[in-house]
């Protein structure tokens, strides 16, 4: 039945349980059965089978994980002072220390170890040198261990002070702190089927072995051998130190730590052992294919298996580790547990030797040889050589066991001469050998039970004077229990009485209307009546025990209910009528009366505090609005300055405020009767005074004014309002009433109504129509010449003046009014208005009123008749119109004409230079031809004409070009200076050659200009220097340019950035006297005489007209006899 | 390039006055050429419409303001005309009017000189222009 469960579970999670201890695998199963309420095995196979989540239940059953932090606590502390250090002390100081925490569980084990090695930081140093691994099978507890969190339960065990160095509380449980967590790894795994971590240094498997069956246990513990280093430390569970004979030597018994005396270095054998019987490691190792083996090796093989002996191979713990030969004979499986010790597996028969023989073999490392052992064999009887031989070279201890059967000796022979069979002597021989054996080990066996039976009898003894001690205390409980009946029975009568008293008090309490509290020492509640918990929405259940300032929420945290119970009671022990004035949250505001005794129970050792309550929060919020109201009142009153005063009816008597004698002018103190009162009237109103008093009763209030007359002399205005006040059946009482002084006001109103009066005569004596409105735009008020323009009488309201605008000017005038409405902007405007039947012009302006307070009061306009202005004014601008169109017309011709002047020019000196020219040529002709007959008087004046006549041509040419020169003709264009002057210089080239001249000319600039005007300036500039050379000197002329610094631009007068070429023309001529710079560039004017020197005065004239056209400067700088430099400033660009 | 020596000269110009200066300048200049006049555009184009192959003109000097046909309008029709169309026309005038010289060299015209005011002028003017002709041709 056991087998179909685990075979289940083998399905379903992959971990096989077959070697798992049965009676703790049978008692999860039936507790998962009792869990679930099933009966029969069967039933809960069944429902095994088709449940998953139960086979995942009982796999999980199956691996109990018990653990705590520093399970076993003298384990632990022996681990953590001894094997640590120990550990750490083989270690260098960089050395990886591997621990392999195998069965973790949930973690704590890893934990706790970590936390042990924390302890010895100081030794560890650096803490990532620990690396533990922590294992287990399930998945479950392996994620519960990673997260590292566990609740108070789990830690109460641990020291406060490794609480608080190892855990962070959270509200879902301890937090391992991450240093330590950061030490382990955890880890899914079967140390029954993964390769084992290896290296390791300390191996803790607690509580794991104690499930598995012995076989397993081996096995695992074979593994744990390889998986630690020689020496390696492996820490175990209570109870779990079977099977490490060999292996493990121990540390300290007491806390179950052993190390590993021997390391297994072979994992293969250990794994595969309980699958197939391994291979000898020489064999292993040999190749198996056929073609490989060479003869040798083969007949080798052959003699091997024909001619050695069986046998086979064990290990320290006599594990078959290697079978040789056909072993059938001798070796064969057991029934049971499967196991490969060959003492499990030998022919019984061959036992008892084999094992004193592997015993002798181990212990002296000797060969040892049995012979002859006769063992049965279907009937017949045989003889077996036995052969132990310990195995030398290999690293672990290995023993080749060898079985020989000594031949059968013919059954003849056999028979020896004294006709003993020697086969049946031997065997005899050997059974009482085996008899021996037997004897001596019942003998020990025999002495043994017989301690154990005395050890027994001792318990037993022990036991019975257990049992006499536990009779007597038995006797004592009777009789004590007896007292106990009687106590309680007396108990229960007082307790009666005291329900009674309690209900007694309590319905008292309930049913007072103040409140009730009972405070202990620490003013904590011990009890309250029912209006308590009512009047303040208190929860009975929730005030027991706690502070009285938590009660309600906190709402109870007075500071003035603190100072009182924690300061002024414990000094006066009682307070009386303590006023408590409190805004509660939920209960608003109230007024509470405390008093507060001491109460002195006897059964309470300390006194208890009484809290009466009385919640007067009503009367005093009435007591507190009189008192507001009065106040309020006399505020009032102060704040109007109005007195008041009381006159009694039946006997006149009066009763006055300070105030209202201060209004009197009295001093307060000074007496007041009613007669003075009525004294101090002035005599017209002391009638009505006395008439309003008796008709007060009358009347429902009154108001009126009286003039009085103070102790000075000044009269003031008096205003006197009030009622009579009744008694119970209607009988007047008195009259009272309140006093103003309106001096002031009367004042202001009498101001008001003369400025009124002040305003309408000048309005109406202003001879501008002046016209008022209201802030909605109504007009109100018109002037007498308003009135008088429209012709309309009074009650003229603003709908009808805007009727009487002219139609044309209506509806803009309207828009205007309106929107300078909305802004409250002034405005100006222009209509006409209908007077006597006619409409006249009227000029208006409108100004916006503001008042202090309301601010925007309304338009005031006045408007002025233009009406004439006006006309006269248009009929001004018609003329002027008038006179400018005629002025455009005369332009317009004179431009014609202007036009028709520079043609005639133009056709006219075109025309006057041709005969001119005809007369310059045939003069020059006749002067050519050197007729011999002609005088020389005839030569002169030839040459005479000549000159006139060319200097003619000059004259009209410079006419001519001085005349076209005009704005319009400006054509800028890029100028090669250099190419202009080129040009000019070839005019001159006669002129050049005749005087000998020097020509200096520089590089010089382009610049945007007209080209025809350019060669013009610079054939006058140079035709000048030429010209005026000085005699028998040879002219020298310089042309050259430089750039013009912004600083020289702006002392020209023109503009600082624009760049600017300046261009020298200089000579070494005869000069001219600074005071004539002016003069040169006048038309026409010369500073030498025609003979003297050629030209007409025209040429600087227009050479400054070119260069000011190109927005440009030609400056003049000369000495006489000294030259002359004109620089010519240009711009380098003109604007477009 | 053999240099070309100008033979024959046609000059179109309207004043007697200039076409009787013209010819003493050239006979100081140039003693072996023959002028020939024309007094406007249509005298002009008649003398070039029948000058026979053989005594076509070497130069053509032409004044700009003429009556009848100006030089503006004959310069197009010589330049229409096949046997004539290679001969370098001189424009000789008074004129300012660039617009008018412009047309002129758009038209065709070689070059242009002004009217000299002095007879010196004129003859260095009349040397220049018939060196650069025959050197250029």
């Amino acid at each position: 039945m056991l087998k179909e469960f685990l075979n289940i579970l083998l399905e379903n999670t992959g971990v096989d349980f077959c070697d798992y201890k049965p009676t703790t695998l049978q008692r999860r199963i039936i507790r998962r059965m009792h869990l679930l309420d099933i009966a029969s095995e069967n039933d809960y196979l069944n429902y095994l089978l088709k449940h998953e989540q139960e086979q995942h239940l009982l796999y999980k059953e199956m691996l109990i994980h018990v653990t705590t932090f520093f399970r076993d606590e003298t384990s632990f502390d022996y681990l953590c002072s001894e094997v640590i250090p120990a550990i750490l002390k083989s270690k260098n100081p960089n050395d990886i220390v591997r621990i392999w925490v195998c069965g973790c569980a949930t973690g704590e084990e890893a934990y706790s170890i970590a936390i042990c090695f924390h302890e010895h930081l100081q030794q560890v140093g650096d803490l990532t040198r620990i690396k533990i691994f922590a294992s287990d099978l399930s998945e479950a507890v392996i994620a519960k261990a990673r997260k590292g969190v566990y609740p108070a339960t789990a830690l109460a065990k641990l020291s406060e002070a490794r609480k608080n160095v190892y855990f962070f509380q959270q509200p879902d449980g301890y937090h391992i702190r991450p240093f330590i967590r950061e030490m382990c790894t955890f880890a899914v795994h079967n140390v029954l089927q993964n390769p084992p971590f290896a290296n390791i240094d300390l191996l803790s498997c607690r509580n794991v072995l104690i499930y598995m069956q012995p076989v397993l246990q081996k096995k695992v513990l074979a593994t744990f051998s390889y998986s630690l280093r020689e020496n390696g430390y492996l820490f175990l569970g209570k109870s779990e130190t079977s099977g490490l004979a060999g292996k493990f030597e121990t540390v300290n018994k007491g806390a179950n730590i052993y190390t590993n005396r021997e390391r297994n270095t072979k994992l293969f054998s250990i794994h595969s052992a309980t699958k197939t019987p391994p291979a000898d490691m020489s064999h292993t190792e040999r190749p198996i294919s056929q073609e490989r083996k060479d003869f040798q090796r083969a007949a080798d093989e052959m003699l091997l298996a024909k001619y050695i002996p069986a046998g086979v191979v064990v290990n320290d713990s006599y594990d078959i580790v290697d079978f040789r030969g056909n072993t059938g004979f001798y070796i064969e499986p057991s029934p049971g547990i499967a196991s490969w010790n060959v003492l499990k597996m030998i022919r019984k028969g061959l036992y008892y030797d084999l094992q004193e023989a592997l015993g002798k073999a181990k212990a002296e490392r000797v060969s040892v040889r049995r012979e002859g052992i006769a063992l049965e064999h279907e009937g017949a009887l045989q003889r077996i050589n036995l052969e132990v031989q310990p195995l030398s070279g290999t690293k672990e201890k290995y023993y080749l066991v060898l079985f020989q059967q000594v031949p059968q000796a013919p059954a003849d022979s056999l028979v020896t001469d004294d006709g003993i069979n020697n086969t049946r002597d031997l065997r005899i021989h050997q059974l009482e050998q085996e008899l021996m054996h037997s004897r001596e080990q019942l003998r020990a066996l025999s002495e043994e039970q017989e301690a154990t039976s005395e050890e027994f009898q001792s318990a037993n003894e022990e036991l019975k004077t257990l049992n006499e001690e536990l009779q007597t205390s038995q006797e004592e409980l009777i009789s004590i229990n007896e007292e106990v009946t009687q106590r309680n029975k007396e108990l229960n009568s007082l307790n009666k009485e005291l329900v009674t008293a309690r209900n007694f008090a309590s319905s008292i309490n309930n049913t007072i209307n103040d409140s009730l509290l009972i405070l202990d020492k620490h003013l904590r509640v011990q009890g309250a009546n029912r209006a308590f918990y009512e009047t303040f929405h208190i929860n009975e259940t929730d005030a027991q025990d706690r502070v009285v300032y938590e009660l309600g929420n906190k709402q109870w945290n007075i500071p003035e209910l603190r100072q009182l119970l924690e300061q002024t009671l414990p000094e006066k022990k009682e307070v009386s009528d303590f006023l408590l004035k409190h805004k509660f949250e939920t209960l608003g505001y109230r007024a509470l009366l405390l008093n507060v005794r001491q109460m002195h129970l006897e059964a309470a050792a300390e006194p208890l505090l009484l809290v009466v309550i009385q919640d007067i929060t009503e009367s005093h919020e009435l007591q507190q609005a009189v008192h507001e109201s009065a106040f309020r009142l006399q505020f009032a009153f102060d704040t109007a300055g109005l007195g008041t005063w009381e006159v009694s009816l039946p006997d006149r008597t009066l009763s006055s405020s300070d105030r209202f004698k201060q209004t009197l002018g009295l001093p307060t103190d000074a007496p007041l009767t009613y007669e003075g009162l009525l004294a101090m009237l002035v005599e017209e109103d002391r009638a009505e005074f006395q008439e309003v008093l008796s008709l007060a009763p009358e009347q429902q209030r009154f108001s009126k004014e009286f003039r009085v007359l103070r102790a000075d002399g000044s009269q003031r205005w008096l205003a006197l309002s009030g009622m009579a006040r009744l008694g119970q059946q209607g009988t007047p009482i008195s009259v009272l009433g309140v006093s103003a002084d309106i001096t002031e006001r009367k004042r202001s109103e009498q101001k008001l109504r003369s400025s009124e009066q002040h305003f309408r005569l000048l309005a109406d004596s202003a001879p501008v129509m002046i016209a008022m409105s209201g802030e909605n735009g109504e007009f109100s008020f018109y002037n007498k010449s308003w009135l008088n323009f429209t012709g309309r009488g009074e009650g003229y309201t603003a709908a009808d003046w805007v009727q009487d605008i002219h139609p044309d000017d209506r509806s803009k005038y309207e828009s205007l009014f309106q929107s300078s409405l909305k802004t409250q902007a002034r405005f100006n405007a222009e209509f006409r208005l209908r007077h006597k039947g006619r409409y006249r012009w009227l000029s208006c302006i409108a100004v916006p009123r503001f008042n202090v307070k309301e601010g925007f009061d309304g338009y005031t306009m006045a408007c002025t008749d233009v009406h004439d202005q006006k006309l006269m004014s248009e009929a001004l601008e018609r003329k002027v119109e008038e006179r400018t169109e005629a002025l455009r017309d005369m332009n317009d011709e004179l431009l014609d004409k202007n036009r028709e002047l520079e043609q005639f020019a133009y056709v006219t000196s075109h025309d006057l230079q041709e005969p001119l020219r005809k007369i310059l040529m045939f003069s020059s002709v006749l002067l050519r031809k050197n007729e011999p007959e002609r005088s020389t008087h005839d030569a002169e004046y030839l040459t005479r004409i000549e000159q006139a006549a060319s200097r003619m041509i000059h004259l009209i040419q410079d006419l001519l070009n001085y005349s076209s020169l005009k704005e319009h003709t400006r054509d800028f264009l890029p100028t090669d200076l250099n190419k202009i002057v080129q040009h000019v210089l070839i005019d001159f080239d006669l002129l050049i050659q005749e005087k000998e001249a020097l020509l200096t000319i520089g590089s010089l600039p382009t610049v945007d200009a007209v080209p025809l005007q350019m060669t013009q300036l610079f054939y006058n500039l140079i035709s000048n220097a030429l010209k005026f050379s000085r005699l028998g000197v040879r002219p020298e002329i310089r042309i050259a340019a430089t750039e013009l610094t912004p600083d020289e631009a702006e002392a020209q007068g023109l503009k600082r950035d624009s760049g600017y070429s300046k261009i020298e023309v200089s000579d070494n001529g005869i000069g001219f006297d600074k005071s004539y710079s002016d003069r040169i560039f006048e038309i026409f004017q010369r500073l030498h005489a025609k003979d003297q020197y050629q030209g007409n005065g025209i040429g600087l004239a227009l050479c400054r007209k070119i260069v000011q056209s190109h927005r440009g400067a030609l400056i003049p700088h000369s000495e006489e006899g000294a030259g002359t430099t004109f620089a010519i400033i240009l711009p380098l660009k003109q604007d477009a | 390039m053999g240099r070309i020596k100008i033979k024959k000269i046609l000059l179109v110009d309207d004043d007697l006055d200039d076409q009787a200066i013209f010819k003493l300048a050239l006979e100081d200049v140039r003693p072996d050429c023959r002028v020939a006049t024309a007094s406007d555009g249509v005298e002009a184009y008649q003398e070039l419409l029948h000058t026979p192959e053989a005594t076509i003109y070497d130069i053509i000097f032409l004044d700009i303001n003429m009556p009848r046909m100006n030089g503006k309008e004959l310069l197009p029709k010589i330049k229409a005309m096949e046997r004539h169309r290679h001969v370098p026309i001189i424009v000789y005038s008074t004129s300012y009017a660039i617009e008018e010289i412009k047309y002129m060299l758009a038209a065709g015209a070689h070059t242009y000189i002004r009217k000299a005011h002095s007879y010196k002028q004129l003859c260095m003017d009349i040397s220049t222009i018939l060196n650069e002709v025959e050197s250029a041709s």
